[in-house]
């Protein structure tokens, strides 16, 4: 097919005449207008003209010489004729072959699939860890300024340890850091706060580390409260706060661009996977900085069983906190171990206390086991 | 002239969910793949094949923005919000800076955005335009609307230090507040009157005549609200007389674990059907708010006086397309997304009606600068919307 039925607009007219355009000659590509089978004028040479590309089956446009319109239905048509004819818009007609046959689309999304999942999965984290490993201790201590303040005027209260408690605390805590490995060149400074009677202790980036009372309190020793401090010291050692900012920007960032144009109920798609996402990085850090207590406890020779024996303690406190002194009850009033909570725990962003307490207890057997063995020698 | 037919077109949409359904897969796949930057090209893409399937009088409309134009005007917007959610994670006074800047070039973001939209739009080879400035965006979307709340907030504080009764101060001030809300309908109607009157097509020129309504405009609010007030008060009746709160309150820490098992299921079947009534409700209200105020502006728009328009869109008919789109997306996790986007296009089509004398042949595109695409795309990404309501 070699003539192309539509309609013909003078140059920025909204005057529309039906005409037809003829293909004269395949190899030079010249084309001739014609209306009411009268040709007018021979308009040009296609490879010349302005092709509008082609989507689904809409009208399409090639734009004259003169500057005036020819539009048309016949795509099909059209595409033949740009393809005779060797024109540049003819290889755009790619993404029109994708966009028709379900192969292509199948391949594409199963690719797709595969290549969006293992970015998320390991190709942004070791990219996010990269970048956090890559900046100065300085500018990574940078992130967080304020936060205390802020948190100090939201869910914090001033300790009610002692001055003197306070500093010994501190000095102990510095004394730690010094002997630390992949310390060097991190500051850290030592807060002490009340959170709502709970044990808790927390990391900012910027190296402040907040202890609460509570958690001083429901300790049996020092060995106890350095577990925890020493946790917090991973987070910051190993800059998971700022690999969470990267992290959390880039797919905060990659969704919104990608999603760009769908409206409404992209809000809702958003937030979720982003949540899960999240969650899943941060899980992954907290393992990380149990880890790097672990390693540091063996360091300085204490022994790691005190990591466990404190985490458990703060889960048995926490459950004293919420409820009476019941084990947690399901809908038919069946008891639910901690371990059974398949979907829910996927959200937790601390992974399964049980679970880290029993990793705590293999480092302290290896531990005792290497003690046992020094003594010997 | 006189003697000329006055002849009634209806739009029609002739595109397809399933056709769209493929394009729309193509184009987030293929974003994904070049991580977002061909999104601009599955915009450009979508746009023209919703304006290219749009035919009025058999004449479709066309869709003239190109990629790369849109791409610049996405780098610059993922920049900035690269740095407004950087900023919020550093530090709260950054990220509060970043956030008050960004509230502050809102009104010029919808400015641009709609004079792009404009331009980049045609219909038988002419283009539409918008001749509007920013100023008046200033005026009505920030000026205007706090006027009141300003007033009634001097007037609390003067009472204040005339140690007034603290009921009136507090009073006076959540009025004040909710002065803000009560002028939205006049601020959507006043932005509405400004586009409308300062759209062009061609060299002919829209306006609305007579001006439109604020009257109209408040009384479709004021029985919208109503109407989700009554419910919301008859579902709290519901659950008051279920002593659904009673039993809440009276947990000793406000755990539902603590419930036994079977006030566990009525309480939570409860709420979920009362969430549902609320929600089901809420699609009623929007859909006869939207049918309402389309209804109006059309019925008052006219080109060069001599092209009118007019929308039969109908409340009933708007909510059951709402609803039916969300159980659609919300079954089918989004997939529906092209499913809902066509049926809402086909149906706004149906039901616009153009009334002209003769035909449009006469209008000739005016000659247009190139323009930069940042307005139109910071509104995209940081999904900056004015709601004209059409």
């Amino acid at each position: 097919m070699s003539k192309l039925t539509g309609y013909w607009y003078p140059k920025d007219s909204a005057l529309r005449e039906p005409a037809e355009l003829l293909l004269r000659d395949k190899t030079e590509g010249e084309c001739q207008l014609l209306f009411e089978n009268i040709p007018v004028s021979a308009v040009g040479y296609l490879d010349a003209l302005q092709v509008s590309d082609r989507v689904g089956n809409i009208p399409r446009t090639i734009t004259l010489s003169d500057g005036s319109v020819f539009e048309t239905n016949d795509n099909d048509g059209l595409d033949s004729i740009l393809k005779a004819t060797d024109h540049q818009a003819a290889g755009v007609g790619l993404l029109h072959i994708m966009e028709t046959r379900w192969k292509w689309i199948t391949t594409a999304l199963v690719l797709t699939i595969i290549l969006a999942f293992s970015f998320f999965k390991w190709g942004l984290p070791w990219g996010a860890n990269k970048l956090a490993y890559s900046m100065p201790i300085a500018a990574t201590q940078k992130l967080g300024d304020g936060v205390l303040e802020l948190m100090d005027s939201i869910i914090f209260e001033p300790s009610a340890l002692p001055k003197t408690r306070q500093e010994e605390l501190s000095g102990h805590f510095q004394q730690l850091t010094a002997k630390l490995t992949e310390a060097k060149g991190f500051k850290f400074t030592f807060h002490f706060r009340q959170m709502m009677d709970l044990p808790n202790a927390m990391a900012l980036p910027s190296g402040d580390i907040i202890v609460t009372d509570k958690l001083i309190e429901v300790a049996k020793n020092q060995q106890e409260i350095d577990a925890v401090v020493l946790h917090e010291i991973g987070h910051v050692v190993h800059r998971h706060g700022l690999q969470q900012v990267i992290q959390s920007t880039f797919v905060t960032v990659l969704l919104a661009s990608v999603t760009g144009d769908i409206s409404g109920s992209s809000d809702v798609l958003i937030a979720f996977p982003t949540f899960l996402l999240q969650s899943q990085y941060a899980r992954h850090h907290e393992m990380d900085a149990d880890d790097y207590a672990f390693k540091q406890m063996v360091v300085l020779k204490i022994d790691p069983k005190y990591f466990a024996s404190i985490m458990q303690r703060m889960m048995d406190e926490e459950r004293d906190e919420q409820s009476t002194e019941q084990p947690e009850v399901n809908v038919k009033g069946e008891e639910v171990p901690e371990t059974k909570k398949g979907v829910s725990s996927y959200f937790a962003s601390h992974p399964v206390t049980s679970e880290r307490i029993k990793h705590a207890l293999e480092y302290s057997a290896h531990f005792n086991a290497s003690q046992q063995k020094n003594r010997q020698e | 002239m006189e003697d000329q037919q006055q002849e009634k077109y209806t739009l029609r949409f002739t595109g397809s969910s399933s056709e769209f359904f493929k394009i729309w897969i193509v184009n987030i796949l293929l974003s994904i793949v070049t991580l977002g930057i061909y999104s601009a090209w599955a915009k450009v893409r979508t746009n023209r094949y919703f304006y290219g399937n749009t035919l009025l009088n058999d004449a479709p409309f066309d869709y003239h923005a190109k990629p790369k134009q849109i791409l610049i005007g996405r780098i610059i917007a993922l920049v900035l919000l690269i740095i407004y959610v950087v900023a919020g994670e550093t530090s709260p006074a950054a990220g509060g800076a970043v956030l008050a800047l960004l509230l502050l070039i809102t009104p010029w973001i919808i400015y641009r955005s709609i004079r792009f939209n404009a331009r980049m739009t045609s219909h038988r080879n002419v283009r539409f335009n918008f001749n509007g400035s920013t100023l008046p965006f200033y005026q009505y979307l920030f000026l205007y609307p706090i006027v009141p709340a300003i007033v009634l907030g001097v007037i609390a504080s003067i009472m204040y230090y005339l140690a007034a009764p603290q009921q009136i101060v507090a009073g006076i001030t959540v009025l004040a507040v909710l002065s803000l809300y009560l002028t939205f309908p006049w601020v959507q109607r006043n932005v509405t009157e400004y586009v409308m009157n300062h759209y062009t097509y061609g060299q002919g020129q829209f306006a609305t005549s007579p001006p439109l309504s604020t009257k109209k405009y408040y009384l479709r609010y004021l029985v919208a609200v109503l109407l989700f007030l009554s419910v919301f008060v008859i579902v709290a009746g519901v659950a008051y007389a279920l002593n659904l709160f009673g039993i809440l309150a009276a947990l000793p820490s406000g755990e539902l674990g603590e419930l036994s098992g079977d006030e566990q299921t009525r309480f939570l079947s409860a709420f979920l059907v009362s969430y549902g009534v609320v929600f089901f409700v809420g699609f009623i209200v929007r859909a006869y708010i939207q049918a309402g105020i389309r209804g109006h502006v059309f019925a008052h728009t006219k080109l060069d006086d001599k092209v009118a328009l007019e929308s039969t869109v109908t409340t009933a008919a708007l909510f059951s397309l709402l609803l039916t789109n969300f159980l659609l997306m919300v079954l089918t996790l989004g997939l529906a997304y092209p499913w809902v986007k066509v049926r809402l296009a086909r149906y706004f089509a149906e039901n616009t009606h153009v009334h002209a004398q003769g035909d449009l042949s006469h209008y000739i595109s005016e000659q247009q600068e190139k323009q930069l695409a940042l307005g139109e795309e910071m509104g995209d990404v940081f999904d900056v919307d004015m709601d004209l309501g059409l």
